[in-house]
Order: C-alpha cells, then sequence, then structure tokens
C-alpha cells in the first residue's frame, strides 16, 4: 500500500512533469531555444482555470474552463513567439535565452501584480470529483488517475499527430533541416508557430492537472515545476518526444523515491544529481541523438 | 601611409602612469564623498555604495565568462553564496584578531569559491551552451539547498547572523580595483586572447593547439573566485547572512547587469551595476514594478541591441587621450553613433503608410502626455489643475526628468515615423514601437500618475500589442521569410558552401 | 522562363554575386559552371529564396519571385535540390517522397510516388528504411524524387555528381536528361563540368561572382579557355 501510493504520486508528478516537458522538447526541436517561459505558461493556465472556474469568479462549467485554459495557453505562446522570439530568429543563441528569461520574468512579475503574492486555492473539486477507485488492497484518488489517463491520451494523439499527420511531419522536417523544409515548400514561420501553440497547449493541460493535484496557485508556480519539466526534457533527451515522456515519469518517479525514503528537502538536490550525473555520462540524454559539430 | 607616421601614441609606461593616476583621483575622491561628509551621506546610503561596488565585481567576473568567453552560466549566485558563508563562518568564529581576520577572510573565501568552480567547471565546461547554463543553473540551486540543509553550520533557513560590519568604501573600493585590474591584465595577456578565440569559434581555437578545457576551466574558477571575494564584503555589509537572498534570481539579477551593459564590455558591467544598484535609491516607491521593469528591459535590448547598451566596447582613457592628441574624432562620427537607436528604424522596403502615420501619430501622443505627466507631477502642478494632489518628494525630481527625456524621445521617434515613409520597415518598426511603447508606459505611467496612469496602462498596451500582429499585409511576410531562412556565410560551414 | 536580372548578393559584407544576368528557357537544360567558391550555389539559394538580392529582378514564368518567400516559389513550380542532397535523414524514403509531396494535393500522391520510384527502383527497394542509411548515390536519388514530387516546371541541381562514383555520376545524368525528355526545364550547377557540358544545350562559365563567358555547350567544350580551366585541357 505504502509503496502503490508513492508509485501513484511519482505518476501523477511525473505525468504533470511529461506534459510540460514535451513542450520544451518540441520548442528546442525545431528552433533549438530552451523556452525558460514555458513553466510560466503553465503559471498564466493555472490562473485562468483557477478564475474561470472557481465560483467567487466566473463559476464557468468545467468543460468551458478546460477549453479556456488550453485555448488561453495558446494563445499566450503564439503572442510571445510573434513578439519576443520571432525577431531574434538569426541572433546568437545567448541573447534568445536571455529574452526567454526575460519573458518568463515578465510573466512572473506580471501574475504578481495582478493577483498579488499570496497562493489562491485551487477548486479541484469542480474539475474532478473527489473520490477514487478501490482496486483489492489499493485506493487510488480519481485525481492522480485521472492524471495519468489524460497525461497518456495526450501522448498518444501527439504522437499521431507528429508521427502520422502532414503538419507533425512537417514539424519534423523543419526541426532537421529548416532549409531543406523551405525547399519543400513548408512555411517555416507558420510551422513553428503551430509548434509553440501544441507544446503550450500541453502545457495548458498540464495546467489544468496540476491545479487539481496540487491545488496552490501563485506566480511562482512556474519555475520549479518549469525547472523540473527542463530537467526531465534534457535527461530524456532534448528535442525526443519520447525522450520527454520518458524524462518526465522518470523524475517524477524519482521525486516521489526521494521523498518516500524520507529526505523531501533534497528531492530537488536528488533531481539535479540525477541531470548531472546523466549529463556527464551521455550529454544528448537517454533518447537522445549524438549531435555532431560541423566547423 | 602618411596617416602611420603622424599617428602619436602613447608609450605604454606612461599608460600604465595615466591609469594609476586616474584609480587615486578616483580614491581620493570616493573617499572624500563618503567619509569626508561634504555630502549627506547616511548609513543607508553607504551601504547601498558598498553594494554597488559588490555587483560591480560581480558583474565584472560573470562578464568574463559570458562576455569574453562566450558561455552562459547561471549559477553565478551559488559562488557568491559559497564566499559569503564561508566569510560569515570564519569571521563569526572569531578565528583571528579583526584586523588581519579581514583580509584573511575575504581571501579565503575567494579560495574557497575558486575551488568549488574548479568542481564545477571541469564537468560543466565539457558540455555545450545550452546545457552549461542548465547544469550552472543545476549546480547554483544544489549549492543553496546545501546551505539551507547544512544548519549545523549555515545556520540553515534562518541564516547566519552576527558578521561583523568590515565592508567599508575603502575595503570594498580596493577589492573593485584589484578585481577590475586582474581582469583587464589577464584579458590583455595571451591568455586572454586565448579566451576570446574559444568565444569566437572553439572547435578552430581547438585546432590551433589552444587548450580549450584548460582555458575555460581557468576563466571559470577566476569568475568564481571574484564571486566569492564579493561574497564575502556581501556577507561583510549585510551583517546578516540568509540561504534565500542566493537563489536563481540573483544570478539571474547579476546576469541582467552585465547583458544590459554589454556582454564583452568591463566598463559596461561596471556602468550598468552602478546604474542598475542604485536604482533602487531612486525608487523607493517602485520596488514592485522593479521586476517588472528590468524584465522588460532585458527584452527589448536583446531585441533591439543584442549585444548590449556598450556591445564589446571596452573603455580606456589612453586610448581616448591618443585620439585627442591625434584629432582623430569627429563630431559627426559622435552624433551618428547616438543616432544608432534611431537609424535602426528606418529600414527600406515598406508600404502601408497610412497604418504606419497611424502608429506614428499614437505614439507621439502617448509620449507627449508622458512629458505632460511628467511636468505635472515635478512642478506639482497637479493640485492646480485639480487632477491629483501632489505628494511626490523632490527625490523624484530625477525620475520625471528622465521622463521628459524618453517621452521627447519617443516623441521624436513617432513622429519620424510618421515622416520617414519612403524609408521605414512597417514590420520591424511596428514591433520595436510596441515594446519601446510598453516600456515606456509602464514605467512612467506607474510612476507618475498612480491609478489614473495605470488605467491608461491597462487600456493602451492591449492595443498597442495587438495592433502589430492584426496589420499583417505582403511587406511582414516577406520580411519574415527573409528572416527565417538562415543564410551562413561561405566558410563557417564547411563543405563546398563557398559558392 | 526564368529571367535573372542584375542579381547582387551579399553574405554580410562579403561581396558574393556581382551583378549577374541570365536565363533560362523552357524545355532547356542549362548549365552553371565554375570553380569552387564562384558563387554557383549562391545564385541558387537566391533564385529559391534562401537568400536576397540587394537589386536586380528575378522573373519565373512571367512573374517577378524576387521578394518573395521560398516556400511560396516552390508553389509556383521552381524546384531546388540543394548541394549535398539535404535529404531528411531521419525520416524514412518514402516520408521524405511525402515531405517533397507537401504542396500539392494528397490525391494524387501515391500515384505519383509510384511514378518516383518507377524512375528510381533503388528507391522502392529501401522504402521504408531511414535516409541517413542510404548510400550517396541513393540520397541523391532521393533528393531528385523528392523534388520532383512538387510537380516543378523548373528544377534546379546544384552539384548533383558531388562524392558519387563515376558510374553513378552516368546514371544520374542519364535521369536529369530523360527528365527534360519529359518536359521538365533544367538549371544544372555543376564542377565537374565535362558531364554538365555534355548534356547541356548552353552554359554560362561563374568566376568570383561575375558570368566570364555564355555560349552554346558545344561551342564551350570547343572554347580553348574553358578547356585549359575546366575541362584538363
Amino acid at each position: 500500500m505504502f509503496f502503490v501510493s508513492h508509485l501513484v504520486n511519482g505518476l501523477q508528478l511525473g505525468s504533470i512533469y511529461a506534459l510540460v516537458a514535451l513542450g520544451y522538447t518540441m520548442v528546442y526541436g525545431i528552433i533549438k531555444l530552451l523556452n525558460f517561459a514555458h513553466g510560466d505558461f503553465i503559471m498564466v493556465g493555472g490562473y485562468i482555470a483557477l478564475f474561470s472556474l472557481s465560483t467567487t469568479f466566473f463559476g464557468l462549467p468545467p468543460a468551458v474552463a478546460v477549453v479556456l485554459t488550453i485555448v488561453g495557453c495558446m494563445l499566450l505562446a503564439v503572442v510571445v513567439e510573434k513578439l519576443a522570439y520571432r525577431p531574434l530568429r538569426n541572433a546568437p543563441r545567448i541573447s534568445v535565452l536571455i529574452t526567454a528569461i526575460g519573458v518568463s520574468l515578465l510573466l512572473q512579475n506580471l501574475a504578481q501584480y495582478f493577483f498579488g503574492a499570496t497562493p489562491m486555492n485551487f477548486p479541484t473539486h469542480l474539475l474532478i470529483p473527489a473520490g477514487g477507485i478501490t482496486m483489492g488492497d489499493v485506493f487510488v484518488a480519481y485525481t492522480p488517475l485521472i492524471t495519468i489517463i489524460a497525461a497518456l491520451i495526450s501522448m498518444v494523439i501527439l504522437t499521431y499527430l507528429v508521427q502520422r499527420t502532414k503538419l507533425g511531419k512537417a514539424m519534423r522536417a523543419v526541426s532537421e533541416d529548416t532549409e531543406a523544409a523551405q525547399l519543400m515548400g513548408i512555411n517555416v514561420n507558420t510551422i513553428i508557430t503551430f509548434t509553440f501553440a501544441v507544446g503550450a497547449g500541453l502545457a495548458g493541460i498540464g495546467a489544468l492537472l496540476y491545479g487539481a493535484g496540487y491545488p496552490r496557485i501563485e506566480h511562482t508556480l512556474g519555475v520549479m515545476l518549469g525547472l523540473m519539466a527542463f530537467v526531465a526534457a534534457v535527461v530524456g533527451g532534448i528535442g525526443s518526444i519520447p525522450g520527454a515522456m520518458i524524462g518526465g515519469f522518470a523524475i517524477g518517479l524519482v521525486e516521489a523515491l526521494v521523498t518516500a525514503l524520507g529526505f523531501s528537502e533534497w528531492r530537488i538536490g536528488a533531481v539535479f544529481l540525477i541531470l548531472i550525473i546523466v549529463l556527464m555520462v551521455r550529454p544528448t540524454g537517454i533518447m537522445g541523438r549524438s549531435m555532431m559539430e560541423k566547423v | 601611409m602618411t596617416n602611420l607616421n603622424r599617428h602619436k601614441t602613447i608609450p605604454t609606461p606612461i599608460r600604465y602612469l595615466i591609469n594609476t593616476g586616474l584609480l587615486i583621483a578616483l580614491i581620493v575622491v570616493g573617499h572624500i564623498i563618503t567619509e569626508g561628509g561634504l555630502f549627506q551621506i547616511g548609513r543607508a546610503q553607504q551601504r547601498i555604495i558598498v553594494e554597488i561596488g559588490i555587483f560591480i565585481i560581480l558583474a565584472v567576473s560573470l562578464n568574463l565568462v559570458t562576455g569574453y568567453l562566450g558561455q552562459l552560466p547561471l549559477g553565478h549566485a551559488g559562488f557568491m553564496a559559497v564566499g559569503a558563508y564561508t566569510a560569515g563562518i570564519f569571521w563569526t568564529s572569531g578565528f583571528m584578531p579583526d584586523g588581519a581576520s579581514m583580509v584573511v577572510g575575504l581571501i579565503l573565501a575567494g579560495i574557497v569559491a575558486a575551488i568549488f568552480g574548479i568542481i564545477i567547471g571541469i564537468p560543466a565546461l565539457r558540455l555545450r551552451g545550452d546545457y552549461l547554463a542548465i547544469i550552472t543553473l543545476g549546480f547554483g540551486e544544489i549549492i543553496r539547498i546545501l546551505i539551507t540543509n547544512l544548519s549545523g553550520i549555515t545556520g540553515g533557513a534562518q541564516g547566519l547572523q552576527g558578521i561583523p560590519r568590515h565592508s567599508n568604501f575603502i575595503l570594498v573600493y580596493i577589492c573593485v580595483i584589484i578585481a577590475c585590474t586582474l581582469i583587464h591584465m589577464l584579458m590583455k595577456s595571451r591568455h586572454g586572447r586565448a579566451i576570446l578565440s574559444i568565444r569566437e569559434n572553439e572547435i578552430a581555437a581547438e585546432s590551433c593547439g589552444i587548450k580549450t578545457t584548460y582555458y575555460k576551466v581557468m576563466a571559470f574558477t577566476v569568475s568564481a573566485f571574484l564571486a566569492g571575494v564579493a561574497g564575502a564584503l556581501f556577507a561583510g555589509n549585510l551583517g546578516i547572512l540568509e540561504p534565500a537572498s542566493f537563489g536563481f534570481m540573483q544570478s539571474i539579477d547579476i546576469l541582467m547587469i552585465v547583458v544590459l551593459g554589454g556582454m564583452g564590455s568591463m566598463a559596461g558591467a561596471v556602468i550598468s551595476a552602478a546604474i542598475l544598484t542604485s536604482l533602487p535609491l531612486f525608487m523607493q516607491g517602485l520596488n514592485q514594478y522593479r521586476l517588472v521593469i528590468f524584465a522588460l528591459m532585458l527584452i527589448v535590448v536583446m531585441i533591439f541591441k543584442p549585444s548590449g547598451l556598450l556591445g564589446t566596447y571596452d573603455f580606456s582613457l589612453s586610448r581616448s587621450l591618443e585620439r585627442l592628441i591625434n584629432r582623430d574624432y569627429k563630431v559627426k562620427n559622435f552624433v551618428r553613433k547616438l543616432a544608432i537607436p534611431l537609424k535602426r528604424l528606418v529600414i527600406p522596403n515598406a508600404p502601408g503608410r497610412n497604418f504606419l502615420k497611424f502608429t506614428g501619430i499614437l505614439y507621439a501622443v502617448v509620449s507627449l502626455s508622458i512629458i505632460a505627466g511628467s511636468i505635472i507631477g515635478m512642478f506639482n502642478i497637479g493640485p492646480l489643475l485639480g487632477v491629483l494632489p501632489s505628494r511626490y518628494p523632490g527625490a523624484w525630481q530625477f525620475f520625471f526628468i528622465l521622463n521628459i527625456i524618453t517621452g521627447a524621445y519617443g516623441l521624436i521617434v513617432g513622429t519620424l515615423g510618421m515622416l520617414f515613409r519612403k524609408d521605414v520597415g512597417k514590420a520591424k518598426l511596428l514591433r520595436v514601437l510596441a515594446i519601446l511603447s510598453i516600456w515606456l508606459l509602464a514605467f512612467k505611467y506607474l510612476v507618475i500618475l498612480d491609478g489614473a496612469g495605470l488605467l491608461v496602462v491597462l487600456i493602451a498596451l492591449p492595443i498597442e500589442l495587438v495592433l502589430p500582429i492584426l496589420f499583417k499585409t505582403g511587406a511582414e511576410k516577406n520580411q519574415s521569410a527573409h528572416i527565417t531562412s538562415i543564410s551562413e556565410a561561405p566558410g563557417k560551414d564547411g563543405g563546398n558552401h563557398g559558392e | 522562363m526564368l529571367k535573372i536580372s542584375d542579381m547582387n548578393v551579399y553574405y554580410g559584407s562579403i561581396y558574393a554575386i556581382k551583378g549577374v544576368d541570365f536565363e533560362v528557357n523552357e524545355g532547356e537544360i542549362v548549365t552553371l559552371i565554375g570553380a569552387n567558391g564562384a558563387g554557383k550555389s549562391t545564385i541558387l539559394k537566391t533564385i529559391s529564396g534562401l537568400l536576397r538580392s540587394k537589386t536586380g529582378s528575378i522573373e519565373f514564368d512571367g512573374e517577378a519571385i524576387g521578394n518573395t518567400a521560398s516556400h511560396t516559389i516552390v508553389k509556383r513550380g521552381l524546384a531546388h535540390v540543394p548541394e549535398g542532397r539535404r535529404v531528411f535523414l531521419q525520416m524514412s524514403v518514402q516520408e521524405n517522397l511525402e515531405m517533397g509531396n507537401y504542396t500539392q494535393s494528397n490525391k494524387t500522391m501515391n500515384q505519383r510516388i509510384e511514378q518516383v520510384f518507377e524512375r528510381f527502383p533503388r528507391l522502392l527497394e529501401r522504402r521504408k528504411q531511414v535516409a541517413g542509411t542510404l548510400s550517396g548515390g541513393e540520397q541523391q536519388m532521393l533528393a531528385m524524387g523528392r523534388a520532383l514530387m512538387s510537380r516543378p516546371k523548373l528544377l534546379m541541381l546544384d552539384e548533383p555528381s558531388m562524392g558519387l562514383a563515376p558510374l553513378l555520376v552516368e546514371q544520374i545524368f542519364d535521369i536529369i536528361r530523360e527528365l527534360n525528355k519529359a518536359g521538365v526545364t533544367i538549371l544544372l550547377v555543376e564542377q565537374n563540368a565535362n558531364m554538365a557540358l555534355n548534356i547541356a544545350d548552353r552554359g554560362y562559365v561563374l568566376e568570383t561572382g561575375k558570368i566570364v563567358l555564355t555560349d552554346s555547350a558545344k561551342a564551350l567544350q570547343a572554347n580553348d579557355a574553358v578547356r585549359k580551366a575546366y575541362l584538363g585541357g
């Protein structure tokens, strides 16, 4: 029972990390940018979800809230991409990274300015009913269950999108060789924006599930979550979609394991330790391809 | 050819003399200001001046690794923390009598930080740019977690207290001088050239026989050493330490200073550190907006002038004197350099004049109101106009003047936008205008008009954000297409691309 | 069909293409020959929109494409097989061809893929294989097949012979001739001047960014200066 409950925790956390990591990895894959602001997209999504669901604000039906959150995140990502990242398409990597940091800070502080620094409570019960299922000895609440299932379904859909559809293949083409993709008649700008949107859509789903499972919404929500998911993406192999999924679950499970063993203050340290080990031993990550640099 | 003969150069020993003279002059002036009682320098201001010195050291040490070496480490605050806690623990342990312990503590802090620098640097610097950023971020966080959890030695989350206040102006000043001199001499030597070559093209540097790993670790360690010393000074300035002040945010703060000042320019780092650290002094009411403003500035500078305000320009008094002696200055060039921000907005290729006129007008109107608001605030005309009660103390005069200047700048840009129809690139202009006006509005209105201003911002901001996206014509599409094609110069990517 | 006037291209401050004019008429095979670094690839990249010319105009099929985005140029019927093949190494042969079909409708896609396989039977064997595992010659065939998927009126080939064994080079050039007979106009950039001039109708000689000579292919082959410089005397 003990083991199972920690396993479930790990998988729940891992699902959210995986969803977020997918967004990171997709954007990195296509324009080689580590979008530091990605975690903050989730924070914004969390607030959107909270305001839509909560009866003290808009009290909308959950289906509407879900759609609003996902669409809201996508819109935010598209705007950020067009305003802050696209002008820097040909700039040196450091500049773009710094701009991403700037966007992240901006979002956090705007959120703090508008919503205050005190955390707000997410009305989980309005999204996911209380209670759970019992399988033999084991009780699993609905929230973690739905989180894991929703994440898995999203990943399946994403994989289908990327492997089978024309747009998805265009995304892969642009990630691999932007110029050659252009010569295929692919509008690279559109594809990049689309990638951002998809990544942010997943983040929106992640935001909903995060709010449901960890109902504290504050402006710094994106920081740690983003960092962990980041680590997950890198550990799994940045640029690789299956890698992000594996990395996400791995990191989630590691955190749960460390907490289970009683070292919860060290869990972030443990995660980073894993990152460092992975980067030392296999820098391109678990599923990464070896990258060779041409002179 | 005749130019070469006539160009008088200042011989090296005299250059050293000039620089030393300058430094002595500065220290004398500084001492008079802080201790001489000429201006009313209270305890708080003194502490800020010391803090400026600390951040100068942090900035130039980070600049060594970002600007000169070309990497992006995000864990600088970690080294600062190591140094701070080392000094703090050493000083509170009462190990040595006061006089000597001050200096020994500083050196110890630097050395311990340097050791961490080597430990972290050797593995981390094997990785490429983005990965280095992540891993140093990780290390910075691990250091912070270590400090928090080893509460026996470090006082944990509550922090370390009772650290003697060793840091005064003279000490900090000397440290700043040593730090800058060290880096300057390093960069002028062949080691420095090796470091610069790594920034330009690491693989090419390797193939020239430069031991890249050695130099990367060396630069990293020197940077860590100086950060440690700065951390010690920080501890001696505040008297107490807590792990929360050395997190990721602190690293970002330092990074911002370097980025804004110009990565690769030590002078830029110094100026930027001085301005950004002293800003809270002038902006007492505004601390909550500080980060928003900084974040916006970061984004704007990256898009507008990615090399930072001073770029890679390094100030040299001797060189400036040389220019003066040789009459090698042209007022025209100088003015042209000032006008570069304006020029950047003027790009060939653009239809859509009407819309341009519209944003130009909008922008000019916004700037006019900013100027008006500043004048109202500055001269306390508010109550006369029945607008707002005047409650802005004299210290904000500086602010309003700044606002008037930038408002005027916006007015000129807006007007030029209206006039230069033939030559203005609509897309880039709009983008920059939108972003600039966000910056100006957010910064100014929040400062001047409080509630009323905020309302204006909330209405104007989304309009200015949305307009450029809505009005997309062929020119913008072509411009974007042009921007996305990655064309590399021949020779930069091997193969037979040089056709 | 294709008319270039006064093309001037810079890489930053490096002046690469200096006032070039040339044209390609419908049904022709025109070749651009010159030494390494002369600017041949740069010209092709400028035509297909990856680079921009500071001046002058590029007219394709009567329409100006000098300021048009690359993906639109492909839609107009101008395909570019870049230097070094540039196939999508992580995608299969089938998927590469599907990418080539991006601008065309899905309905005729399978039919045309079959046509490509008819022309390049080696590719059919490797249909599901990842492009990175193909040999150089097969990758070249894949790149050409991929370009054909977009139903180009004008096909630009950048050094198709590069890195290929002589027998394969002959095969490729045979295929180019066939394509031309089937109605595709060809603009061929080659370092292997011999083979290029053998199949071309007309040729231009490019030296450090300028066109120094133009004539029919046979005349160029007989030209003394050309023989000394490019054809081995």
